[in-house]
């Protein structure tokens, strides 16, 4: 489907605005201003300042948790004449602070849209990630974007992201003059991120599950870039799926990145690591650990239609992956 | 590496001198695994399970099946039975059993079915399989009939909600009822409790002779002898003589292909006794 023109894009460059400036996603964005082309401002908002020193990028500090702080937000996007918002204010671990989730990713996302209508910002790209759909073993494969998110079932601490997304859904059908681009990556495999799935895989030691051996799509970092930009420049309203179209077995990517399995028996693992997160010593809330039980595959037919790009392979995002933190890679 | 250059090739571009794609599919099938086990359960059904087996119809089927069967045994041993049996007969890409939700949850069982070819039993899987050309075996009666105890052997349970007929109508594939008799020996179970299944996420926990009592021995199978008859292709899009029907043609049509099932199920009853 592609639309005529690039109705998006002004000649006078694109002004961007950023929430969550050190977010995965923000802080990626904000170093690849370039990979966007034509932006001419980025306006940050967050708590505390993004960690980037092009000139373009002016930081507003703003925490989203405050009631009353859309008005701010609105007239400062109105200041700078920002037309495409990226809302990328989304935790990426889980946390203790429930209270503070639920603040900042459900009820702050209402206030980003109601800032977004009364700015009269035109484009709104939301990040989101696959791990909305849940993990469970009762799952398609693959998922379609039609799939019911049960994240909020089986993923506890990712309730306040499908909450989200519901309001953005809503948001994008009462106002079509805004274009709503949503977006689910697949699961990110970065060398430079210090999150938990990155983090676990740049270890020696992997865990796993006696007799479990799930599917994983991984995404490339660059691959996650490219579609940000291409989302940010032009008009691609919808909710997108982006993945590899493989997947490969854990034990491959183990394999292949020359690491230690170490098997758990599913059985003593949950309530063993239920016991570490309520004692408050373990990182992981323990509905996390079905991800090294069943498969989380989604279908990324749409984003490649409408993005007109397909990712790299799963094997090739790991490869690079695995050759970064050997240190002996490019 | 330098992506801008790459992505502006046309979307579904070769992708080039990259590292090989991955062994499995989606689903976690694995071809070569598949090949090579594959002879070995053969052997295993011809020792150890002296499986006869009867075709109505002449095989090889050329084009996608939706084999039918009844189930027989709670681990799934009668669907790698029946998709061992089938393997030489159809020319299309071997029979991807659908099983029941939970045999995914069993750690090993889940795990090597779903390198043989077995997913998920749900519509979206099945139509997926299909349009990619391979054949299906469904196991319509569920959890119901995959904890079936020794003394209702002979009897077919519901089958499900007709969302099997709904995908024979929607993707016009023709149903091969079969009829499996045998591996209740080789599981013969006696009671089951539900409670107990729950609290280690099964939906029940089942009793055999051996099993709880010898620990993981007692999953070695009883060397019974297994019998399968095959029937012949039923086209439901010419027997409900539409594609979009109404809830009551799914159901009488669901019922056919039960009482179907029974029958295979009586005769291949009739021949193990």
């Amino acid at each position: 489907m592609r639309r005529t023109g690039d109705k998006g894009a002004s000649p006078a460059g694109l002004r961007l605005a950023v929430t969550g400036g050190r977010t995965v996603v923000g802080q990626r964005v904000l170093r690849g201003l370039d990979r966007i082309g034509g932006v001419e401002r980025a306006v940050v908002f967050d708590i505390q300042p993004p960690d980037s020193d092009d000139p373009r990028v002016t930081f507003h500090s703003l925490d989203l948790t405050q009631p009353g702080i859309e008005s701010e937000m609105a007239s400062v996007m109105q200041e700078h004449g920002v037309t495409t918002l990226l809302h990328a204010a989304f935790l990426w671990n889980t946390v203790r602070d429930v209270e503070w989730a639920h603040e900042l990713e459900s009820v702050g996302t209402d206030r980003v849209l109601a800032a977004v209508l009364v700015a009269g910002v035109r484009r709104l790209v939301v990040t989101s990630s696959v791990t909305v759909y849940g993990i469970t073993h009762r799952n398609a494969t693959p998922l379609t974007e039609q799939a019911p998110l049960v994240s909020a079932r089986t993923l506890p601490p990712w309730r306040e992201k499908v909450a989200a997304e519901t309001a953005v859904a809503r948001f994008a059908e009462a106002h079509p003059e805004v274009c709503v681009t949503v977006i689910r990556s697949a699961i990110l495999l970065d060398p430079e991120v210090d999150r938990t799935v990155s983090r676990t895989f740049r270890g020696r030691f992997i865990p796993t599950l006696l007799g479990f051996d799930p599917q994983f799509q991984f995404l490339h970092p660059d691959d996650l870039m490219e579609v940000y930009a291409r989302a940010l420049r032009e008009d691609h309203p919808g909710v997108f799926n982006v993945a590899p179209d493989d997947a490969i077995p854990l034990s491959e990517v183990i394999r292949d990145g020359r690491k230690v399995a170490v098997p758990l028996p599913h059985l003593l693992a949950m309530p063993g690591y239920r016991v570490l997160w309520t004692a408050g010593i373990g990182e992981v809330h323990p509905s996390f650990l079905n991800f090294l039980r069943f498969s989380l595959i989604v279908d990324a037919a749409r984003a490649r239609a409408e993005f007109g790009f397909s990712p790299r392979s799963t094997r090739e995002a790991v490869s690079d992956f695995v050759r970064a933190t050997r240190g002996d890679g490019p | 590496m330098d992506a801008g250059t790459r992505v502006e090739g046309p979307p579904d571009a070769p992708r080039g001198a990259g590292p090989p794609r991955s062994r499995t599919d989606l689903w976690g099938f694995d071809p070569a695994f598949y090949r090579a086990v594959m002879p070995w359960c053969e052997w295993v059904c011809e020792r150890g399970f002296r499986t006869t087996m009867t075709c109505v119809e002449r095989p090889p089927w050329r084009s996608p099946r939706i084999f039918v069967a009844n189930h027989a045994s709670f681990l799934p041993l009668d669907a790698l039975v029946v998709q061992c049996l089938l393997d030489s007969m159809v020319s299309t890409p071997p029979v991807r059993p659908l099983l029941e939700d939970y045999v995914f949850t069993i750690p090993y069982v889940g795990l090597w079915m779903s390198r043989l070819g077995s997913v998920r039993a749900c519509q979206e899987n099945a139509v997926l399989l299909l349009q990619r050309g391979y054949s299906v075996l469904a196991f319509p009666e569920g959890v119901k009939g995959a904890g079936k105890t020794l003394f209702d052997r002979g009897r077919v349970q519901r089958f499900g909600r007709g969302g099997l007929v709904r995908l024979a109508l929607k993707t016009g594939v023709g149903i091969v009822p079969i009829g499996v008799s045998g591996p209740e020996y080789a599981y013969p179970v006696l009671a089951r409790f539900k409670r107990l299944g729950r609290a280690i996420g099964l939906p029940f926990l089942p009793v055999t002779p051996t099993l709880p009592l010898l620990g993981p021995l007692g999953l070695f199978p009883f060397p019974a002898r297994v019998t399968v008859v095959v029937g012949e292709t039923i086209d439901l899009r010419r027997e409900a003589g539409t594609d979009d029907p109404d809830e009551a043609v799914v159901l009488r049509l669901n019922e056919r292909v039960r009482k179907r099932v029974a029958d295979l199920l009586a005769r291949a009853g009739g021949r193990a006794a």
